[in-house]
């Protein structure tokens, strides 16, 4: 007799999966369900069952998470709404997976694969392509937007439109808006290379400016370059280094 | 947020060797007209071609000299338009000089006819720095305008991919399939919830295609929205979720822009409740503060803790507020110390 798990945290799905599965398939047992990722890694880990149904978006671990730490043989079966990439990956893996609503017909299909096949480890093909999209499905494409900063015991989450420069000082860098001024720890560096360079310049060592801040860049007594800003009263030093950025074109 | 990087000073474009010879070549065919002109009436008695190299002469000089005085003078200096007419004064003097010179005739400096070139060369000198201004003045406002124009292109572009992104935002594909797997799940096991969240959904489906179709709707009507979307939640996650909307009547009936609030809700509940195995509660409240609406939505998920990356459509809802309300509309963001989110938009009424 073949036993199953069955996770996904959205709790009409696992009762109407479980109803289904037992229509098309009563011999097989559900061991367990859940409606998170943790809980079901630890399931299968200790109940081994011969198949698990795993739901990618689940609070805890995903469903992708969940395989790729699995150290026990089991069949896994991937459902998901809509997860474009994890799909295409999952075809070329030919790993089984069901897309929600799952119909009747597809249900019954992998019901049929499954009773003709035995639980084995995950081929580690495939474990390395379950990892690459498990970090792939973070990456923030494009610049950083959005900037997370301290501001006493909240975290500020301010858009980078909003932010007039960065300026760096000893152990923090200060993120300076319209009304604020905020610590973050990246320091400049790493924020001139995750920012738009388009809208960022940097024009010291320790500065880097939102250009649509910028009200005039004149030169200061000392023959320096200055840069002035429309919502701000302080006036910004451009080092030599930075200072072809303002010359007249 | 609208304001691009200032541009760059567009002034100096055109003035490549076409312009001289061309600005030449006018102001050379203007003295020879001028020349002519002083023949006709007679003045100091001189012949066509000894005018016409005088006033050659002494215009040139003049408008070299003007230029020289454009070029090293800033824009509204007070000194360029006096240093301007002495370059005009000495340009009449070199001139008469070098018409001396190429005529080998001897005005004497200072006597009648030269007096008069001199106030001639002065008059037209004056002429010639107006017309310098004008030029320059032109050459402003048409960059005034081409920066005016971006602006606008950019504030339109930018408003017409927020409208597409909205559009999008609507028919979120794993919200609409996840439902549609629940209701199929439901139609056998719970009929009365399942015949429930279709009608839910139906609401929510419905409302969001007005709110985005026509123009106008008020808070109310987006209340009304999210209430369903968030009902449609509710019965998707079962007691992870709790949700409360408090306005009141006058402000239910403040005129508001679709789908400006619920990309703020969708945040909350995708990246505050569901990846949250206990899951949590979203508030939306709604109130005066002054002369503007604040609305707020507090969640206690997860907060601001996994980085939010450039997306989670915060940059389409600024981007939206900006076009509608430009300077005056705030989003704030932040996680309290107690653990969660708040977002906190505030409106202009």
């Amino acid at each position: 007799m073949s036993t199953a798990l069955l996770a996904d945290d959205e709790p009409h799905l696992v009762t109407h999966l479980a109803q289904r599965l037992a229509g098309l398939w009563p011999e097989l047992e559900i061991v367990a369900t859940t409606g998170n990722g943790l809980e079901a890694l630890e399931r299968i880990q200790a109940l081994r069952p011969d198949m698990a149904f795993l739901d990618i978006r689940m609070p805890g671990l995903s469903g992708l998470e969940v395989a790729a730490r699995l150290t026990v043989p089991c069949r896994l079966v991937f459902v998901t709404a809509y997860d474009q990439f994890a799909v295409q990956a999952f075809e070329r893996e030919a790993v089984d997976y069901l897309l929600k609503p799952v119909t009747d017909e597809r249900l019954g299909r992998t019901v049929a694969r499954l009773r003709g096949s035995e639980a084995a480890p995950l081929p580690e093909a495939l474990l390395a392509g379950l990892r690459d999209l498990i970090r792939a499905a973070p990456a923030a494409p494009g610049p950083l937007r959005w900037i997370k900063a301290q501001a006493g015991q909240t975290i500020r989450l301010v858009g980078v439109d909003e932010i007039c420069y960065f300026q760096a000082s000893e152990k923090y860098t200060t993120v300076v808006t319209r009304d604020a001024e905020l610590l973050i720890r990246t320091p400049i560096k790493e924020l001139a290379e995750q920012l738009d360079p388009a809208q960022f310049w940097q024009i010291h060592r320790s500065t880097l400016v939102n250009v649509r801040q910028i009200a005039a860049a004149r030169p200061d007594a000392m023959g320096r370059l200055a840069l002035q800003l429309k919502h701000r009263p302080e006036t910004l030093p451009v080092s030599r280094t930075f200072a072809h950025l303002f010359r007249q074109m | 947020m609208n304001d691009l990087p200032p541009a760059p000073a567009p002034w100096r474009r055109d003035q490549g060797p076409r312009m001289w010879i061309f600005l030449y070549l006018g102001v050379a065919i203007g003295n020879a007209l001028i020349g002519l002109l002083l023949t006709v009436v007679g003045f100091g008695g001189s012949s066509l071609g000894r005018n016409v190299i005088y006033s050659e002469c002494i215009g040139l000089t003049i408008c070299t000299l003007i230029h020289v005085v454009f070029a090293f003078t800033k824009r509204g200096n007070w000194l360029r338009p006096l240093l301007s007419l002495a370059a005009a004064a000495l340009g009449g003097l070199i001139g008469q000089v070098l018409g001396n010179r190429f005529t080998h005739a001897s005005l004497h400096l200072l006597s009648g006819p030269f007096l008069k070139s001199e106030f001639i060369g002065l008059f037209f000198g004056g002429i010639g720095t107006i017309g310098f201004f004008l030029r320059e003045r032109y050459w402003d406002l048409e960059a005034e305008l081409k920066a005016r124009d971006v602006l606008r292109l950019e504030a339109e572009k930018r408003g017409v991919e927020a409208q597409l992104k909205m559009l999008q935002a609507q028919i979120e594909p794993h919200f609409l399939f996840n439902t549609l797997a629940n209701l199929a799940g439901l139609i056998e096991s719970n009929p009365k919830l399942a015949s429930h969240l279709l009608e839910v959904l139906n609401r929510y489906l419905r409302a969001s295609l007005l709110r985005t179709r026509a123009e106008g709707g008020t808070l109310g009507d987006e209340l009304d929205l999210l209430e369903a979307y968030l009902e449609v939640f509710k019965i998707r996650l079962g007691p992870r979720l709790d949700y409360s909307i408090s306005a009141a009547a006058p402000e239910r009936a403040l005129p508001f822009p679709p789908m400006l609030l619920q990309p703020l809700v969708e945040n909350a509940i995708r990246h505050g409740i569901e990846p949250q195995v206990a899951g949590g509660r979203v508030r939306i409240t709604a109130a005066r503060d002054g002369g503007a609406l604040r609305l707020t939505v507090r969640d206690t998920g997860r907060g601001l803790s996994e980085a939010p990356g450039s997306g989670l459509g915060l940059d389409n809802v600024r981007a939206r507020m900006a076009a509608l309300f430009g300077d005056s509309a705030t989003l704030e963001i932040a996680q309290p110390a107690e653990g969660g989110v708040q977002a906190c938009l505030r409106l202009p009424t």
